[in-house]
């Protein structure tokens, strides 16, 4: 139990913290670069563009089309 | 101009980490994922070291914002309603992806958007993420281990099985990829002569 609750809790706590880090960038953008910013970076190169394309396509095949093992 | 980068263009840290990531696919199993992933690492590095791509000041010209709902509520509907796993789900997913994949491809560079926080923490976060994933995959030998150490998609699989519900995440998907491509540089130029980094202008 203890192990499944900790499996849970750092993916919990990495969902709150990429929120969290949202929410300072809105209040610090000096501190912390927003989400907007990052991922308009990430698009302005091809190689990370299309990195985070086919990062983003693969959610969608593995959760609607490849059946769990 | 462009900043010269402390990695040869076949090495950018982009390509590694897709090729990382396809090579992790083919020894989970999953040799269509490995395959594409290897297979657009390998395509990347050749395109990369050949003909970088054109630096251009445009945005991509989206379709107009009926047509975009209309597709995406099309999309949502069937992926909702259509048997999970099945053909249709193959054709919609597959299609949407090749084609997104296909366009990010093609397209310019463009001066990225400045930066003044830094953007470190969120690597942090993904990085922390991706090792939990990774250990619960290594760790879910036994169904009880499995129980006990859940990836991802065992924690999500009852939200994706219910059909409402699983609109509502199919829906949150083809809006994120609604933005990515509203980030979208504008088309490559031309073809041919001036072809993408072929000329000094393209610098």
């Amino acid at each position: 139990m203890t192990a499944r609750l900790i499996t849970i809790g750092v993916f919990a706590a990495c969902a709150l913290a990429l929120v969290g880090l949202q929410i300072a960038a809105e209040h610090r953008p000096d501190r912390i670069c927003g989400l907007g910013t990052l991922f308009g970076r990430l698009m302005a190169t091809r190689a990370t563009r299309v990195a985070v394309v086919l990062a983003w396509a693969w959610i969608g095949w593995h959760f609607l089309v490849t059946p769990p093992a | 101009m462009r900043r010269s980068k402390p990695w040869p263009p076949w090495a950018h840290p982009a390509i590694v980490i897709l090729f990382v990531a396809g090579c992790f696919h083919l020894y989970r199993g999953a040799p269509v994922d490995g395959v594409v992933f290897v297979a657009v690492a390998i395509w990347l590095a050749s395109a990369e070291t050949r003909s970088p791509a054109a630096v251009g000041e445009e945005y991509a010209a989206l379709p107009s914002s009926w047509l975009l709902g209309g597709v995406l509520l099309a999309c949502v509907v069937v992926l909702t309603v259509a048997p999970r796993y099945g053909r249709v789900d193959v054709m919609v997913v597959g299609g949407i992806g090749i084609a997104s994949v296909a366009v990010a491809a093609t397209r310019d560079d463009t001066v990225p958007p400045p930066r003044r926080g830094a953007a470190w923490p969120y690597a942090l976060v993904g990085l922390v993420a991706a090792l939990n994933e990774l250990t619960a995959y290594l760790l879910e030998s036994t169904p009880a281990a499995d129980w006990r150490h859940p990836s991802v998609s065992d924690l999500t699989d009852p939200v994706w099985a219910w059909g409402p519900t699983r609109g509502i995440l199919v829906l949150g998907w083809l809006v994120g990829g609604v933005c990515l491509l509203r980030m979208l540089p504008g088309r490559v130029a031309a073809v041919g002569g001036t072809e993408a980094g072929s000329g000094e202008g393209a610098r």
